[in-house]
């Protein structure tokens, strides 16, 4: 069981905003989120994406609005595991020591057990004691992977998760992400087909809005989507893969 | 507690990164040596004035030491973006930057403890009245020298020319400090030690170290960021 011991039943968002230089990034998102409920978050390029997914860890703070958990708006009640476009990993240091680092940092019980039992399933036992440096991309973001499921978190944000892993770690993220399903997922992603068969939920952000929201139960097809997604954003460049 | 759980978790991720690396503890001790020679050969005329600039040499040459330390180790941070790992910890902000202020004080302190010897070896320059002040001196200096440096390394990491504005903004701001400094090691080289000139400048450090300390506390979430 990789999942923490506080379980997100009511994760809520409510009238976020957000804004940079003057530019307005994220306008006035309302949202929530429930346990056993995987959302992909779809969107062109610069449409508030990565910024909403940095919003939710707490790496950023909002303008407005509001994330609470439970009536809790203190996001360090939480324990959210968030992979980004870096890899928040130490590249001198072993994978051991950086797991150890982060796990110990994160309060983590029964550290070594998890640790052992994580990098076996990565792959990564025969590298486990060599730095992070030495490692290929492929195997840097698996780590990456083991290092966000070993802190126990309650929520998972995901930005562009599947982006430059190889079949075998998008297996092996994909596996942790359903041996966990009680833990809610909010992943952005640029290939329509992937997020649209592993997400419950499927949400279109542009300039920064959420401007479509749909559900598995509304027996929506993969094309269906796909087409409402390409109207929706008429004018925006589109991803291959769509 | 959760403070010093922190700051210990953060010394011992510095001491293995040292120690896999090796980049910070070879390149320190060379500087010492090199800064204590360059010293040594430039005021040999004026030994006999040995504690008019002593104390000055001493306190530059750690000065400088420690401004490549915090440099490298906040650099490290930020490097893969492990600094926003680090944020999102269950620990406030403020008690992280305490944790880190924490965690560079024993690092500076190692510091000194190796420069101090290869400096008074050179300079042959051991303090002659009351030498184990030096001890309650050295601890205020880089207690003072960790919070404040702790608070700007962590303004100018945020920058994309840290390691240029990390002295301009260090040094202005550590001129108290270095001043209280070198006046009470100063006393530690004559006959004499003036009791009322050494506690009025530790008092002064005192002072000095808990204003940064509260100033650090209350920027930290301001600072403390990816």
């Amino acid at each position: 069981m990789i999942a923490g011991k506080n379980r997100i039943s009511d994760y809520k968002i409510s009238n976020l905003k957000f804004s940079r230089d003057g530019l307005n990034i994220i306008n006035n998102i309302s949202m929530e989120l429930s346990p056993g409920q995987i959302t992909a978050l779809f969107g062109p390029n610069g449409s508030g994406k990565t910024t909403f997914l940095k919003l939710l860890a707490g790496i950023w703070t909002p303008d407005s609005g509001e994330i609470s958990w439970l009536n809790k708006s203190n996001l360090k009640d939480f324990n959210i595991g968030y992979i980004g476009h870096e890899l928040f990993l130490y590249k001198d240091l072993t994978a051991r020591e950086n797991l150890e680092f982060f796990g110990q940092l994160y309060n983590t019980n029964d550290l070594n057990k998890k640790i052992k039992n994580l990098i076996k399933e990565a792959g990564l036992e025969l590298w486990l004691n060599e730095p992070v440096r030495k490692y290929s991309r492929g195997m840097q973001q698996k780590l990456t992977i083991c290092r966000v499921f070993l802190n126990s978190p309650d929520l998972l944000l995901l930005d562009e998760p599947f982006t430059g892993l190889d079949s075998k770690s998008t297996n092996f993220l994909i596996k942790l992400i359903t041996q966990n399903k009680e833990i809610p997922v909010l992943f952005t992603s640029h290939n329509l087909r992937q997020g649209f068969k592993l997400a419950d939920n499927w949400l279109i952000l542009k300039a920064g809005k959420i401007i479509e929201y749909s559900q598995k139960q509304n027996n929506n097809t993969l094309d269906t989507f796909i087409k409402n997604y390409n109207k929706i954003l008429a004018g925006d460049l589109l991803d291959e893969d769509a | 507690m959760k403070m010093l759980k922190t700051a210990a978790l953060l010394i011992k991720k510095d001491i293995q990164l040292e120690k896999n690396t090796g980049q910070l503890s070879g390149s320190i001790l060379l500087f010492a040596l090199l800064a204590g020679t360059i010293f040594s050969m430039a005021f040999l005329p004026g030994q006999d004035q040995l504690s008019n600039f002593f104390p000055g040499i001493y306190w530059f040459t750690q000065i400088f030491a420690v401004m490549l330390v915090l440099n490298r180790s906040f650099i490290r941070d930020t490097e893969n973006s492990c600094q926003t790992a680090i944020l999102m910890a269950p620990i406030t902000r403020e008690m992280l930057l305490l944790a880190r202020i924490f965690a560079n004080y024993l690092l500076f302190l190692l510091l000194t403890a190796i420069i101090s010897p290869v400096l008074f070896i050179l300079f042959d320059a051991f303090p002659v009245s009351g030498p184990l002040w030096l001890l309650p001196i050295v601890l205020l200096v880089n207690y003072g020298l960790a919070a404040t440096g702790s608070l700007l390394a962590a303004l100018a990491t945020s920058t994309r020319i840290s390691d240029i504005l990390l002295p301009v903004l260090l040094l202005p701001i550590l001129i108290p400090l270095i001043l209280a400094a070198i006046e009470t090691t100063r006393a530690l080289y004559f006959s004499q030690l003036d009791y009322d000139q050494l506690f009025f400048w530790l008092l002064f450090m005192l002072i000095y170290n808990i204003i940064s300390t509260l100033i650090s506390y209350l920027l930290a979430p301001y600072l403390m960021t990816e």
